[in-house]
């Protein structure tokens, strides 16, 4: 890359974040990346607060969904002439520093899609019922998609452009996450594992994905393989 | 089950199918159900044409194939309005997607390094 200016956007959709959101939005602004930071129709003052960093703003009129808003996000950005693409978590369980550790390898041109994996060092701690779910997940995701995925539902990864024009999002609440994977085997796309950081604080933990969740999302991916 | 109601599951299974798969679309769906309230409108007025084909099919009596029918017409208009809501999802989707863009608001103060390679150098 000699001189020519490589364009990163950051998508971190977020839904009623007010307490980490400031932090999130900063510290991956610090490291002078593009920040797209989506409002899924919160109901609380979160919009206001983005609006105080310099970041992208937009914000749906209603709540759609996390899916939904990283497929705004990446349109917005794709149209805003960006050449590689990040999706970051708004609740503080990411770690900016790891967006470098994801750009490489699409830098080097040897993949079109990086995913973040929890699961290739031991630097994360999880609770056992999420293990016990993300394992199920990934059964499910190899009997979908024909390949054994290192971590199913992560939501840290990198595309380029063209493989991010490429991908479509339909499922608007937590299926994209399978979606995506879906997608990367449909096209055909040079995907890479990369290891990243997740953080389970009491608070995102609070947020995260229940059993509920879990069986709403196996249905979600059923009615869309009905289309 | 006899002969005749396993080749006639199969054949509605088969049509169910081919239907949903190929030929659907706002015309033949409304044809369906054209088909389908006249089907029960004349068996409505001529009970023993019900028990006739009944009889034809060994079902048993003819308020036994009118529920079979009408098990039928209701499952497939569940599938009808089921899809309508998704297809209204879906546009519900789009219109939330472009008035976001439209109203999206760039940063006060643009980053002014997001070039990496001069940034790495």
């Amino acid at each position: 890359m000699q001189g020519r200016a490589t364009h990163v956007f950051v998508i971190i959709p977020f839904y009623n974040e007010t307490r980490v959101l400031p932090e999130t939005l900063a510290s991956v602004l610090a490291l002078g990346y593009n920040v797209v930071a989506v409002d899924d129709g919160s109901t609380d003052d979160s919009y206001q607060i983005a609006a105080e960093l310099p970041v992208h703003l937009l914000r749906h009129a209603v709540n759609l969904g996390q899916g939904a808003a990283l497929a705004t996000g990446i349109e917005y950005a794709l149209g805003q002439g960006a050449d590689f693409i990040v999706t970051f978590d708004a609740d503080g369980q990411h770690d900016a520093s790891d967006i470098a550790v994801l750009l490489a390898p699409l830098l080097q041109d040897t993949a079109d899609v990086v995913l973040g994996s929890r699961f290739m060092n031991t630097a994360s701690t999880m609770p056992p019922s999420r293990r016990l779910l993300l394992k199920l997940a990934m059964v499910y995701t190899r009997m979908t998609t024909g390949v054994w995925f290192s971590d199913v539902h992560n939501g840290l990864r990198a595309f380029t452009a063209r493989a991010a024009r490429m991908i479509t999002i339909r499922q608007n609440r937590m299926a994209h996450a399978s979606e995506i994977l879906s997608e990367i085997i449909r096209l055909h796309l040079r995907y890479v594992f990369v290891p990243v950081r997740v953080v389970y604080t009491d608070y995102s933990q609070r947020k995260g994905q229940r059993t509920l969740d879990a069986i709403g999302i196996l249905m979600d991916l059923f009615e869309g393989k009905l289309q | 089950m006899n002969l005749a109601q396993f080749l006639l599951i199969g054949i509605v299974l088969f049509l169910v199918w081919f239907y949903f798969s190929r030929v659907r679309s706002g015309a033949s769906d409304r044809l369906f159900l054209l088909g389908f309230g006249i089907v029960m409108i004349i068996i409505i007025l001529q009970p023993s044409l019900a028990t006739d084909a009944a009889n034809f099919l060994g079902i048993g009596r003819g308020a036994d194939l009118l529920l079979y029918l009408f098990s039928l017409f209701v499952v497939f208009c569940l599938i009808l309005i089921y899809q309508k809501l998704r297809a209204l999802d879906r546009t519900n989707t789009q219109i939330v997607r472009a008035l976001s863009i439209l109203t999206a608001r760039q940063p006060k103060m643009p980053p002014d390094h997001d070039n990496l390679a001069e940034r790495d150098s």
